[in-house]
């Protein structure tokens, strides 16, 4: 009979019974003195025994699926030989994870190069989430002999590429480069990604599909892991940038803040450096904000912050808003401790409001002004 | 509790006579008298049982008292603080031959960087030969999860001087649920069947971290981020290579962390590497499960999200998701094995670039015999993969000394 018939345990336990009734009534014939009988109690109560724990190493096994066979159990299996096999099918072509559609040089007066604007589209490649976004590289980029590791500001913002928002990609960019060409910062990448994906404000969370609302049956989204590991993955793999999170700073206007700080709290080991205007942070916007409980109190960062180890980042809070104090943001700051360091600034005034962010990012993220240069460039 | 079953049973051999008399009563004292005695045989088989298969290591992983095995740092976690604590060390058992419990304690003092302590006991000569086993704890930096008695393998290489500044790429091996990380060296024998095949040159030398796939024994949280609560994931998947590549000459570059399980630990080896591909770019799931589980045991993971769950599903990813870029390497067995249908179909949801490989043996049940069979071929395919080893080089292929911690820390506040 085999060890997972189904019939093995009723057989058993049938047999178990006719021992212990059989034991119960005997039990006087047995109580003689005299050691033949002595060791026939041993020996029923040994067999009871032995039917018992058969029974109950039998249901548990066939609950628990443990061993298949009497041979599987008693290590004599070997059947036969098998090997590995290669299932599916083996590799397509590979697609590029970041593609460049367009560029324009950063002219600034009197002709100094200030580097490139570039237009480029990220494949995502483990959340299938694909946009459009722009790339800033510096004058020092194209360089003969230029270095291979430059840090990254990544800026999250949905305000429009051909807006007057200090955030928008082409004001950004002659911000950093006539920063650069002053010496008040060093070669920086700046990478422009806007907040909303798909059309919804994920807040660069992934949000499970059924809480997207009105649209049930929509696929998950995966913001957070496109902009905590596929924008990397694809930055590093088309420009010379480092992958080091220490390089890595990220900056949000009021429609990217939650998203800059909640990805540094979330992934210290891509970022280290967050820049957000003065806020509360103690929800996502958009449809996560209508998460069921846990989720709601995860993404609430002060939550975070005094319920999960606080990660190793540096914040800056800065941005549209009040400029002075830390407004709605003392919550957070208040729950702010080491190894996590904030500091706020004020936006300047003038036509490169975000000029002071920028430097400050750089010296950061391990680019700041060459010794000696700074200042004098002009 | 052996000894008290085998004095049960004297016991009533002995008194067998006081309960002879032809009453009512004794009829029934003979049934209670038997009854006691076939639970302590019972009790001592479970005993028996559970060190064999290695599910429960203390009463409170068993009863769940057991808060104390995680501990929440919520807070003062400096950049400085060690993350891998070594609490026992011995040479690692040899093919061949029978593991021993690590039960060296070398006292660690405050300050010292973990490097000094391994390679301390059993010679230095003896670990070029053997190899070390740690006992360790880890603290996860970014989870605040903190385990206590899991096991690190160094090859024997790890201590030859041709080898001594080189980065060895690394294997997470998780247990099944319930389990202890124990069984994977002592009945699974992964560091013992490793080194066979790296003394017949079948595979080469990579550092082994064994590790319950269960933080929270008892419970089972099959390696999820819980929402608002343990970062099971974020911990094996961050806090676990940071802590050991920082600890350890182990390798950081991409190809040169794999995870490798069985049963629930395969099903936490493929969801870890699908979800992390740049830290896992392989997994071994040696009879695992690709959907993502909800019962009594695990309790609430989801956050009561139907979506959430579907997103641990392999299946579902497969399904909804861009395949990673990812080689699985899948075991089960034809016969004796439930895990067969799902295994199959996890396998025909498998598109590029992800890659899946097989290994069906004819008939094995879900055991350590089986798995056992199953492990030289898993072996030679994960060391086929994984980058090498490579001796008398400077800094290793990929190498990096753990998370750089940015700038000096100087408190907080606003300025």
């Amino acid at each position: 009979m085999g060890l997972t018939s189904p019939g093995l345990p009723y057989l058993l336990a049938l047999l178990a019974f006719i021992v212990l009734l059989a034991i119960i009534l005997g039990w006087p014939w047995l109580s003689r003195r005299s050691a033949g009988r002595i060791g026939l109690r041993l020996v029923s109560l040994c067999v009871l025994q032995a039917l018992v724990l058969g029974l109950i190493f039998v249901i548990v096994n066939n609950e628990g699926e443990f061993y298949s066979s009497w041979s599987d159990l008693l290590g004599t299996d070997a059947s036969g030989h098998a090997s590995i096999i290669a299932a599916g099918p083996v590799d397509a072509a590979s697609h590029d994870l970041l593609s460049v559609t367009g560029r324009a040089p950063i002219r600034l007066p009197a002709g100094r190069p200030g580097g490139a604007l570039e237009q480029v589209r990220i494949a995502g490649q483990l959340s299938g989430i694909s946009i459009p976004a722009s790339v800033y590289l510096p004058a020092a980029y194209f360089a003969r002999g230029s270095r291979r590791d430059y840090s990254v500001l990544a800026v999250i913002s949905d305000a429009a590429p051909g807006s007057g928002s200090p955030y928008a990609a082409g004001r950004l960019a002659r911000s950093a480069a006539t920063e650069i060409a002053a010496g008040r910062m060093g070669p920086l990448v700046i990478v422009m990604l806007p907040a909303t994906v798909d059309r919804v404000d994920q807040a660069c969370l992934n949000l499970p599909p059924t809480f997207v609302r009105r649209a049930p049956q929509r696929p998950a989204i995966q913001a957070e892991t496109f902009f905590a590991q596929d924008f990397p993955a694809a930055l590093e793999s088309a420009f010379r940038v480092s992958s080091s999170p220490a390089n890595w700073a990220l900056l949000g206007d009021q429609t990217g803040g939650y998203c800059a700080l909640q990805l540094a709290l979330d992934n210290s080991y891509v970022f280290s450096v967050a820049v957000a205007p003065r806020a509360a942070y103690t929800q996502p916007p958009g449809p996560a904000a209508q998460l069921p409980g846990a989720f709601r109190q995860q993404d609430n960062l002060v939550w975070q912050l005094s319920h999960l180890p606080v990660p190793p980042v540096t914040v800056l809070f800065a941005g549209p808003g009040s400029a002075t104090g830390p407004g709605l943001a003392r919550p957070f700051i208040a729950s702010a401790q080491q190894p996590m360091r904030v500091s706020a600034i004020e936006l300047d005034s003038g036509n490169w409001p975000l000029a002071h962010v920028l430097t400050w990012v750089a010296a950061a993220v391990g680019a700041p002004a060459a010794a000696g240069q700074s200042g004098a460039a002009r | 509790m052996f000894i008290l079953a085998a004095a049960g049973i004297v016991g009533l051999v002995w008194f067998w006579p006081r309960a002879a008399r032809q009453r009512p009563l004794t009829m029934l004292a003979r049934v209670g008298l038997i009854g006691v005695s076939q639970l302590l045989v019972i009790a001592a088989f479970l005993v028996f049982l559970n060190s064999y298969f290695g599910f429960y290591a203390s009463w409170s992983q068993l009863l769940g008292s057991g808060t104390t095995a995680v501990v929440r740092v919520a807070k003062a976690t400096g950049p400085s603080q060690t993350s891998v604590l070594v609490t026992g060390a011995e040479p690692a058992p040899v093919p061949g031959g029978s593991a021993q419990k690590v039960t060296t304690h070398i006292p660690v003092a405050a300050g010292r960087g973990i490097t000094n302590l391994a390679g301390q006991v059993g010679g230095k000569n003896g670990l070029q030969q053997t190899g070390e086993l740690l006992q360790v704890n880890i603290t996860g930096e970014h989870s605040g999860i903190a385990v206590a008695k899991d096991f690190v393998y160094l090859p024997p290489q790890y201590f030859q001087p041709a080898y001594a500044h080189t980065r060895f790429p690394a294997v997470l091996a998780l247990t099944g649920y319930p389990g202890s990380s124990w069984s994977i060296v002592s009945r699974l024998k992964l560091p013992a069947e490793q080194a066979a095949l790296v003394q017949s040159g079948k595979a080469r030398p990579a550092v082994l971290v064994m590790m319950n796939a269960s933080v929270a024994m008892p419970r089972d949280t099959e390696c999820t981020d819980v929402p608002a609560g343990l970062q099971v994931e974020t911990f094996f998947a961050q806090d676990v290579p940071a802590a050991i590549e920082h600890a350890f000459r182990v390798q950081g570059g991409p190809g040169s962390w794999a995870a490798l399980g069985y049963s629930t630990g395969g099903y936490c080896a493929v969801k870890l590497a699908m979800m992390n591909p740049r830290q896992f770019s392989y997994a071994v799931s040696l009879a695992g499960y690709y959907q993502a589980l909800l019962d009594q045991t695990t309790g609430n993971l989801y956050g009561g999200s139907v979506g959430y769950q579907d997103e641990n599903s392999p299946d579902w990813r497969l399904q909804h998701l861009p395949a990673p870029p990812v080689s699985i390497l899948v075991t089960s067995s034809k016969v004796g094995e439930r895990t067969y249908g799902g295994t199959l179909r996890f396998v025909s949801l498998v598109k590029p670039p992800m890659q899946v490989y097989t290994l069906y043996l004819a008939q094995g049940g879900h055991n350590f015999a089986t798995w056992g069979r199953e492990l030289p071929q898993t072996l030679m395919w994960l060391s086929a993969r994984l980058s090498p080893a490579v001796p008398g080089s400077g800094t290793g292929s990929g190498g990096t000394t753990g998370p750089p911690s940015p700038g000096t820390v100087t408190g907080s506040g606003a300025g």
